[in-house]
């Protein structure tokens, strides 16, 4: 059975949707869907743990100084506090930088980052129990999700960074939520989210990518801010003509945003990337990393990585010159797997990407797109100096929706973003305050758990 | 550091940014109902970006360069110079720049139906209008606007509304965060305006991209209105 309701013109389909989503607030979270939660949230944490000390958090916090207000908020890795506003701006910008994060792959949105960001900016103010702090950031999630699926795949086509775009209405819930605003607030907060969308691909490569999702956290918070004291948006701010839906899209159903809330899941379909670069190339760098168990990367001759069309229009850099550069090139991300045999944050440092065997084996790679080519699926097919042809061919790329990354694989990733910032057992912590987040934990064992250990004494 | 400002028009423009700079004061002392929610739901926020925030929220409607004019006022506000700026030279400039950038912005972008263009360019105006308040080098003031194209917003669908109000007090602030994001080393896109992916790509029909560069900060068009 489904359960859309019309939307009337009192309402519009954003205040329907709200509607839907507050009824989902009242009830526990589907214990599957809690896990899948629980994973996506240690996922985004580890990773801005991780890139606590990246330029752009730096450049974050310089601002808040000048800028912010009483300092009521942590920031995942550090010691120092900000408001809430920039709190959120750094963790969100934080989980997304090193392109690591959680992808949800029919509307390509990193959904994590933007809600675990209000999270923890609001964490103090807020004080949520264990199980409100983890259903707010899953209908939140969940609300990206949605909305991206209703404008997809046409708007993220058109150039729009949907993590960014989508972002600010999830993180409008998951605000909404924590804060306690009533029905009908949270539903002004939703609409005034939809009014202040952000995100151009154009920035890709850039610190402004990750901008987006710091930034859609930022706004969601002020959205639920605002509409704590009335104010609102016009109901049909989402469907009307001159709406979010018409500006963003040349497509919307209302359906895919409203149907079978509470039975279809789209956070269900969230995945996890087991390689610091964009999620197209995932599936070549699979296959070479097969390849490198037979193969030795100094004969190489030549590379032909047959894959989808979207490789060399996402990831198609041919020369890359820094980590962030190579992370949107595909060829990097192949060569590096077949030399290093292995693609973590070391192979996206400036130093690496600059060597002369990656320089070369970049040259001697070729991306060969293929409208056949499944997004997670790939060929590889490489000729050796002595003329033997070796192929290798991916089904489904690891952390697929078809081969899902395990818990263990997970929290291995996470150890190794975290460890390297709040030293041994500071993963092991995370991770459990995480597990545990429910109706006997509160969110702030989990905040606790991604600052450094202050010493008792002294 | 930048020369200061000049060429054909720019006396001309610089007598319409002060007049806007006074129009904005002389409004700004008759508090509204958007300013007194504005205030209660940026409680925790710094005073530049509450201060930013609450004055282009008061002055939407009654400027139509209320987020250039709040953003170069609250910016200028954060620094010594801004401070001994008693002729208020630098925010004049500032806001001049600012109405320059976002009428050339007007005048040679075609923006989609859905789009309010006037609100859409206001946002990279006012970012221009802060990067010069706060006295940005070539490469950061690259960066501000990078940040402000990314985020530029002005739905049709709230145009006049109190959500609007609010859009143009959140582009204000938007505004002062980017300059001082990209003072500290923050990037953004070199390309954000004319880029494959970018603002006129994404909202735009048509994008003029060498009539708005031809004569900019030679031949000032801002003082008409």
């Amino acid at each position: 059975m489904r359960s859309t309701s019309e939307p009337d013109t009192q309402t519009g389909i954003a205040g329907a949707f709200a509607a839907g989503i507050v009824s989902l607030a009242r009830g526990p979270l589907p214990q599957p869907l809690a896990h899948e939660a629980r994973r996506a949230l240690v996922n985004v944490l580890g990773l801005a743990v991780g890139a606590a000390r990246h330029p752009g958090v730096e450049a974050i916090v310089a601002a808040a100084r000048v800028l912010g207000g009483p300092p009521a908020a942590p920031i995942p890795g550090r010691g120092e506090r900000v408001d809430p506003h920039f709190a959120a701006l750094a963790a969100g910008f934080a989980a997304h930088v090193d392109d690591f994060d959680d992808t949800h792959l029919a509307t390509v949105i990193h959904p994590g980052a933007a809600c675990m960001a209000v999270l923890v900016a609001l964490a103090e103010e807020a004080r949520p129990g264990g199980s409100a702090a983890l259903t707010a950031f899953a209908l939140g999630c969940e609300t990206q999700l949605r909305i991206g699926v209703a404008i997809s795949p046409e708007h993220y086509d058109r150039g729009w960074h949907i993590t960014g775009t989508c972002g600010v209405a999830g993180a409008a819930v998951t605000a909404a939520l924590l804060l306690g605003l009533d029905d009908a607030g949270l539903a002004r907060a939703v609409r005034l989210a939809l009014t202040v969308p952000l995100g151009h691909r154009d920035a890709f490569g850039t610190m402004a990518k990750a901008f987006h999702p710091g930034k859609a956290a930022a706004n969601g918070i002020l959205a639920a801010r605002l509409a704590a004291q009335g104010v609102d948006a016009p109901a049909d701010v989402l469907e009307t003509t001159r709406g979010f839906a018409a500006a963003l899209s040349s497509r919307f159903d209302a359906d895919q945003l409203l149907a079978d809330l509470g039975s279809r899941w789209e956070l269900a379909q969230n995945t996890y990337k087991p390689y610091p670069c964009g999620i197209v190339a995932h599936p070549a760098i699979d296959a070479a990393l097969a390849l490198r168990e037979r193969v030795d990367p100094d004969t190489i001759e030549e590379v032909r990585a047959h894959c989808h069309p979207l490789v060399p229009e996402l990831m198609g850099n041919a020369d890359p010159h820094d980590g962030l550069e190579a992370r949107f090139s595909a060829i990097h991300g192949i060569a590096v797997a077949l030399c290093d045999g292995r693609v973590g944050l070391p192979q996206y440092e400036a130093e690496r990407v600059l060597r002369a065997d990656a320089r070369a084996l970049r040259a001697k790679t070729t991306l060969v797109p293929s409208a056949d080519m499944a997004r997670d699926a790939a060929q590889l097919r490489v000729r050796l100096r002595d003329g033997t042809i070796v192929e290798e061919r991916v089904a489904h790329a690891r952390g697929s929706a078809a081969r899902p990354l395990t818990d263990v694989e997970l929290f291995a990733k996470v150890r190794l973003l975290v460890e390297p910032q709040l030293g041994e057992g500071s993963a092991k912590r995370l991770i459990d305050a995480v597990l545990e987040l429910g109706p006997s934990a509160t969110l702030d064992a989990v905040i606790a758990s991604t600052l450094p250990q202050v010493s008792a004494r002294g | 550091m930048v020369a200061p400002p000049a060429g054909v028009g720019f006396d001309a423009a610089r007598r319409a940014a002060r007049t806007s700079l006074l129009t904005a004061r002389a409004a700004l002392h008759v508090p509204s109902k958007n300013s007194a929610s504005a205030s209660r739901a940026l409680a925790s926020y710094g005073a530049p970006l509450r201060r930013a925030f609450g004055a282009g929220t008061s002055l939407a409607g009654v400027s139509e360069d209320a987020a250039i004019v709040a953003a170069a006022v609250a910016t200028s506000e954060l620094s010594a110079r801004g401070h001994a700026d008693a002729d208020d030279v630098i925010v004049i400039e500032a806001i001049a720049i600012g109405r320059e950038i976002a009428r050339q912005l007007a005048r040679t972008i075609t923006f989609d139906a859905p789009w309010d263009a006037a609100a859409v360019v206001a946002g990279i105006g006012a970012a221009a209008a802060a990067a010069h308040a706060a006295a940005l080098d070539e490469d950061a003031t690259r960066h501000a606007l990078g940040l402000a194209a990314t985020q530029a917003a002005g739905l049709g669908a709230i145009k006049g509304t109190p959500a609007a109000a609010f859009a143009c007090g959140k582009a204000a602030a938007d505004a002062v965060e980017a300059a001082l994001l990209a003072h500290n080393g923050f990037t953004a896109a070199s390309s954000s305006l004319e880029g494959r992916r970018g603002l006129a790509a994404l909202m735009a029909s048509h994008f003029d991209e060498a009539a708005l560069c031809e004569d900019l900060g030679r031949r000032w068009f801002s003082a008409d209105g």
